[in-house]
């Protein structure tokens, strides 16, 4: 990380960290799916085939299909409730579909759940961590866990503790940690084994806005590297300065699927902003800004 | 110096267990049962293992010790009873043990009852890695079975040495007081293993047949019993002798469903001093 930040100061290729260790591949161009069902199974990526989850009956995720190839960043955005939760679960083998399948190099992960684990890199929504353990400790439990050689482990662990900030706080139990703080622990974990596929839902909950910045780099470069990334967020502009590629939800459906330029020039509404407000919620930001203003000024004695 | 190379090696052993995933998460589920489980650990009392082992372990070392003078022949003497049976005479205070070791252990069970499967913090952290769901149910009964042996042991370690010990203080030979001592640990830790399978029973019962917010209700109370039941037990444990003395004239006594009984019979079997209703019970 302080070299990714020395690099942009000096404006020079940036090198490496030594936690980041794949060989160098180009990243993939960026080819529109503009029909979702119809999404390519790459060789290396992961691909979802209509993908769908009921609940009682009821769609939480409709259809959902799109695929991530190695350097890519897919940005999966939607209004809370919409199903991007679900996705997440489904695509990290915590929840089965109810119909369809999420294939990884070509084969579907519940042919071998563990041998697919191994390959991701998992930050969820909510850091529900062990208040006792140390923030070292709960990095050791779970590259032990991932079978990570002892002395390689440790060397990772402490790298990356000094990378992110947390070096002087490693033997601090997490129950005293801030959200920001155990935030970081769980990338640090997510990113300690290499994975190939990271799934990152709302990775910036609770960093600040340095780590964040910072963070935003890592997974532009980790992408870079060859590695798959699936990125959930609500926040427009975040997937926007993210990703290469976006799938738009609403209602658990997919509308819109794509390279991020591509829904751009597709001539929606001249911002993708407003693209994202016209179709995940077709609502009037600006009237009901002022609905709310006027609600909150309304006199209250 | 030999202790000192003793200890560095069994420390080294430790560290390269814990270096490879199954010793380590059998480790995890044990540090995740004795743990608070709380957020805040500044202010609770936190006893760490060691201390908790030795309060759990003191008990029946001061119950043992308080037993000297029951069976001292000086003060039988003076009481005008010289010439007892040990065996029929310790009868009561085996009982007393037997209860001990299962209240005790129906204490703690009920107390980390919520700690002892796998929780929904264990499902966010651990389903994400690449473990098999067997590894990690395995892992987590390893877990179990290892504590509960240990505090079966611990619990029961100071009376099974020092009560027969104590009984047979004034006579009888070494081989006499070690078939003692083996027979009372196998009875006291047997009882203790019952009460911890028991309440590991009944709670997968209870998880299996109801819904989650049911279980959690019913499990407050399920626990609240079990703590009440067991001290009444305690407390009424000498009350219950004189029944089992009369099992001879009374064999349909309700005392043969309880539990310690049982113990106390295969007790009483293994050391040839039964009669034919207590080994029934």
């Amino acid at each position: 990380m302080r070299t990714l930040i020395r690099a942009r100061l000096t404006n020079r290729e940036p090198i490496p960290a030594p936690w980041c260790q794949t060989t160098m591949r180009p990243a993939r161009s960026n080819a529109v799916q503009t029909d979702p069902g119809s999404a390519a199974a790459p060789a290396g990526g992961i691909r979802t085939d209509r993908l769908t989850k009921l609940y009682g009956g009821l769609p939480a995720v409709s259809d959902v299909s799109f695929s991530i190839e190695p350097g890519e960043i897919l940005g999966y955005l939607g209004p809370n409730g919409s199903g991007k939760s679900t996705t997440v679960k489904m695509i990290t083998g915590l929840l089965e579909p109810t119909r369809g399948e999420v294939l990884y190099g070509g084969r579907s992960i519940s042919e071998d759940l563990v041998t697919y684990k191994a390959q991701l890199g998992y930050v969820p929504e909510e850091a529900n961590l062990y208040g006792f353990l140390t923030g070292y400790e709960y990095l050791e439990l779970t590259g032990t866990l991932r079978d990570m050689p002892a002395a390689r482990l440790k060397e990772k662990a402490e790298s990356m503790l000094q990378d992110f900030g947390m070096f002087p706080h490693r033997h601090s139990p997490i129950s005293s940690y801030s959200k920001g703080m155990r935030q970081r622990i769980l990338l640090i974990a997510a990113l300690m084994h290499d994975p190939d596929l990271l799934i990152l839902d709302e990775p910036f909950s609770g960093l600040d806005v340095t780590m964040a910045l910072i963070f935003r780099h890592v997974i532009k470069l980790l992408a870079q590297h060859g590695k798959a990334i699936f990125f959930c967020s609500p926040v427009l502009e975040v997937v926007e300065k993210v990703c290469t590629h976006l799938v738009l939800l609403r209602k658990g459906k997919v509308v819109a699927y794509g390279a991020i330029d591509d829904i751009r020039a597709k001539g929606l509404t001249p911002a993708l902003e407003e693209a994202f407000l016209q179709l995940t919620e077709h609502v009037d930001a600006d009237a009901l800004a002022s609905n709310i203003v006027a609600a909150a000024s309304a006199p209250w004695k | 110096m030999a202790f000192d190379r003793l200890h560095r090696a069994s420390d080294a052993l430790r560290k390269r267990l814990l270096e490879r995933p199954f010793p380590r998460l059998v480790a995890h589920f044990a540090s995740l049962i004795l743990e608070s489980g709380q957020e805040s650990g500044a202010s609770e009392l936190n006893l760490g293992i060691g201390g908790l082992l030795a309060i759990l372990a003191a008990p029946g070392g001061f119950a043992s010790l308080m037993l000297f003078e029951k069976y001292s022949s000086l003060l039988r003497w003076l009481r005008h009873r010289p010439q007892i049976d040990v065996y029929w005479a310790s009868l009561p205070d085996k009982y007393f043990f037997i209860v001990f070791s299962m209240v005790i252990t129906g204490v703690v069970v009920a107390i980390r009852w919520n700690r002892i499967l796998p929780s929904r913090q264990d499902y966010d952290n651990l389903a994400p890695l690449p473990l098999p769901s067997r590894t990690v149910f395995f892992a987590n009964l390893c877990a179990i079975v290892v504590l509960a042996s240990m505090f079966a042991l611990d619990v029961n370690a100071a009376s099974s040495i020092m009560f027969p010990g104590v009984v047979l203080s004034e006579k009888g030979t070494f081989g006499e007081l070690a078939v003692f001592v083996g027979v009372h640990a196998v009875c006291v830790i047997l009882a203790s293993a019952f009460t911890f399978l028991t309440c590991f029973a009944l709670m997968g019962i209870l998880m299996s047949l109801l819904p989650n917010a049911a279980f959690r209700k019913v499990s407050i109370a399920l626990r609240l019993t079990i703590i009440v039941s067991l001290m009444v037990l305690l407390c009424t444990s000498f009350a219950v002798l004189p029944a089992v003395r009369a099992f001879p004239t009374h064999p349909q006594s309700m005392v043969r469903f309880l539990p310690p009984v049982w113990y106390l019979g295969l007790y009483q079997q293994m050391q040839g001093r039964s009669n034919a209703q207590l080994a029934l019970a």
